[in-house]
């Protein structure tokens, strides 16, 4: 079945009434969920799971994906308006976002985030629909050396673009891999770090982990401000960008939708790698960057539309390949095997009405998601306006019921709490965590694919310079490494004039 | 100079000298059959090393931040470090006394923490417990704790 009929296959499973009710429901409650900080998609996506038990696989994983995409859009109007994320591929939306909004540019701000997600988002998807296939057999070539070099140059990147200090994202982003070693050795099944408890023996789980970061500790620093973060009292107006505004982030949109599209493809990228490598490329282009951070439109176009293009292209090598590039898709890749259907290269022949399916509802969600955000905007912030002695109580309750719904287990509220009080020090020691919970998402790939390469290349790390892609990867962090050295040189020799 | 950069990177230290000498009992192998050891040996050098770099910058910086550590005096921390107190006594009262007492304890004193009057907060937890009640043990069918009243 070529690209153009397939589609159509698919438009017309997506368009059978229990699917369509089935992907609206799920991009309501994945736009609720990316507005409401603290569940993300994640949790969203494993508290729902079990409501999909009895519908057919194609539904329910129409209806999943429908959260995910849902919730890349709602993540931007909490990190608009309260400056804190919906979920973490908002999280750099809060820099120019916020920013924007108490400057009284709210609207706009909204508006050319959604405007910018459906047009990444969509054409992440042609990009599912076209390339995929091509993308896959190309990807298929790749063994543990060019993983690791691939993985690698996404630490540096993390770190290169790294707001603060790039000493404490690098520190974040290895205390992250340590953690992500706890549990059994992936090649010798032996015990690491798990102190004979059966609760650490599968290793730590990301979601408690994140929801402490992002949503715990976010509560912790807001509950000891005087001045409690609030939603701005704004009127939502001009949520359609004008003429100079499309233009100044026309190119930001374009950038975003690139680096979201192969981010989205590679292991461990996703949609939060990329909106931290759009926000950075876009402060490293701009002819301004010292607007970034004080309102920038930009700042906010491009890490949404990163994250909405990566969403879309993140099903690529999951389901041509049966590799989940992030957490999410790992839920969904359960979410998947539950149902009976093997994620990967036997997909779209044994499964069409799924592969096809999935790839048309994701198409439609966009348009409904462009749809319901703008109107429902004002909805959105009547949520948001709910008063923080009220709010706040009620966050720390869905992110202990998200941790708690995980495994059904009372030991992730513990790991949750933990890196709620660890996420309240490390804003506090200004570290960021993002660094850290990179580092523990890659960790366990960049461990496997290292050891790997040194067992096949008998210990020796030629095997890194040997093969093309590892080499060109390789390239691409020296240069990143170098790069702030020479521009540091250059600033020093530049005469004072 | 910037003392959060010195405590915090006293603490990374710590954390990576534990961790090296862990691996060190794990088997670190070689680099031809690189052992459990390997990676968790390896990324704990490379932070001690980072950590003396972060020590190097603090003091060439002895001058550049002095007033940063007043940030600690100017914040109510209090109320973070009750709001995590109430979550750890929640984690041990869960198994025990099921998901509808411990939470409505541990919601009453969120509330009352987030400073509501105390009958408004006893009404506010009562309902938020049974709707999140409702939501995920009817609806979601998530099995949450019921502890020893069965509930």
């Amino acid at each position: 079945m070529d690209a153009l009929n397939g589609l159509l296959y698919g438009l017309s499973v997506a368009f059978e009434f229990h699917n369509l009710g089935l992907l609206l429901a799920g991009c309501l409650l994945g736009t609720l969920v990316g507005v409401l900080p603290g569940l993300g998609p994640v949790g969203a996506i494993s508290i729902l799971l079990p409501l999909t038990f009895q519908l057919p696989p194609a539904g329910a994983i129409i209806m999943l994906a429908g959260i995910y995409n849902g919730a890349m859009y709602g993540g931007s109007t909490t990190s608009i308006l309260i400056n804190v994320p919906g979920e973490a591929a908002s999280a750099v939306t809060c820099l120019d976002g916020y920013a924007m909004a108490r400057k009284g540019r709210a609207g706009t701000a909204l508006g050319i985030a959604v405007f910018g997600s459906f047009i990444a988002g969509t054409v992440g998807l042609i990009g599912l629909q076209l390339i995929g296939g091509p993308l896959s057999v190309l990807a298929l070539k790749f063994g543990p050396p060019e993983y690791f070099a691939i993985i690698l140059m996404g630490f540096t990147f993390i770190v290169y673009l790294a707001q603060g200090s790039m000493i404490k994202a690098v520190l974040m982003a290895l205390a992250g891999i340590l953690l992500s070693l706890i549990g059994l050795d992936p090649i010798t099944s032996e015990q690491r770090f798990t102190f004979g408890n059966i609760h650490l023996f599968e290793g730590l789980s990301v979601v408690p982990l994140a929801i402490g970061l992002f949503g715990l500790a976010e509560v912790f620093v807001n509950l000891e401000k005087t001045a409690p973060a609030r939603v701005l009292q704004v009127k939502i107006k001009n949520m359609f960008p004008n003429k100079s505004q499309w233009l100044r982030a026309r190119w930001a949109i374009v950038r975003g939708t690139v680096i979201g599209f192969f981010m989205g493809i590679l292991p461990g990228g996703g949609p939060v790698l990329s909106t931290f490598m759009a926000y950075g490329v876009e402060k490293r282009v701009s002819k301004h960057p010292e607007k970034f951070g004080h309102g920038a439109i930009e700042g906010v176009a491009a890490p949404e539309s990163a994250n909405n293009a990566a969403a879309s292209t993140s099903f690529i090598p999951l389901m041509t390949l049966g590799i989940p590039p992030n957490v999410v898709l790992a839920v969904l890749f359960g979410a998947f095997m539950i149902h009976g259907v093997t994620p990967g290269p036997l997909l779209m022949t044994q499964h069409p009405e799924i592969f096809w399916g999935v790839i048309a509802s994701m198409y439609m969600g966009n348009v409904i998601l462009l749809i319901l955000n703008l109107p429902l905007i004002p909805l959105w912030v009547q949520v948001l306006r709910i008063p923080d002695k009220i709010l706040y109580p009620l966050i720390v309750l869905f992110c202990l019921l998200g941790a708690y719904s995980v495994h059904n287990s009372v030991f992730d509220i513990g790991v949750m709490l933990l890196f709620g009080m660890v996420g309240y020090l490390l804003n506090k020691f200004d570290f960021e965590p993002a660094p850290l919970v990179l580092g523990f998402v890659l960790g366990p790939l960049f461990e496997v694919n290292l050891r790997r390469s040194l067992l096949m290349s008998q210990g020796s790390f030629a095997i890194f310079v040997e093969r093309p892609i590892a080499l060109v990867a390789l390239i691409v962090c020296v240069i990143l490494i170098i790069l702030p050295f020479i521009q540091a040189i250059r600033k020093t020799s530049r005469p004072i004039s | 100079m910037d003392k959060r950069n010195l405590i915090s990177g006293l603490f990374f230290l710590g954390f990576s000298a534990f961790v090296a000498v862990s691996s060190i009992g794990l088997g670190i192998g070689r680099l031809t059959n690189p052992q459990a050891g390997f990676m968790p040996f390896w990324t704990s050098l490379l932070i001690i090393l980072f950590c003396l770099i972060l020590f190097g910058q603090t003091f060439a910086n002895r001058s550049g931040s002095a007033g940063r550590a007043d940030s600690w005096s100017q914040v109510h921390w209090h109320k973070s470090m009750l709001a995590a107190g109430a979550l750890c006594v929640y984690m041990f009262l869960l198994p025990e006394i099921g998901y509808l007492a411990a939470t409505s304890i541990l919601m009453l004193a969120l509330f009352k923490l987030s400073s509501m009057k105390i009958l408004p907060a006893a009404l506010a937890s009562l309902l938020t417990v049974i709707l999140s009640y409702a939501l995920f043990s009817f609806i979601l069918n998530t099995p949450l704790p019921r502890g020893m009243l069965g509930f």
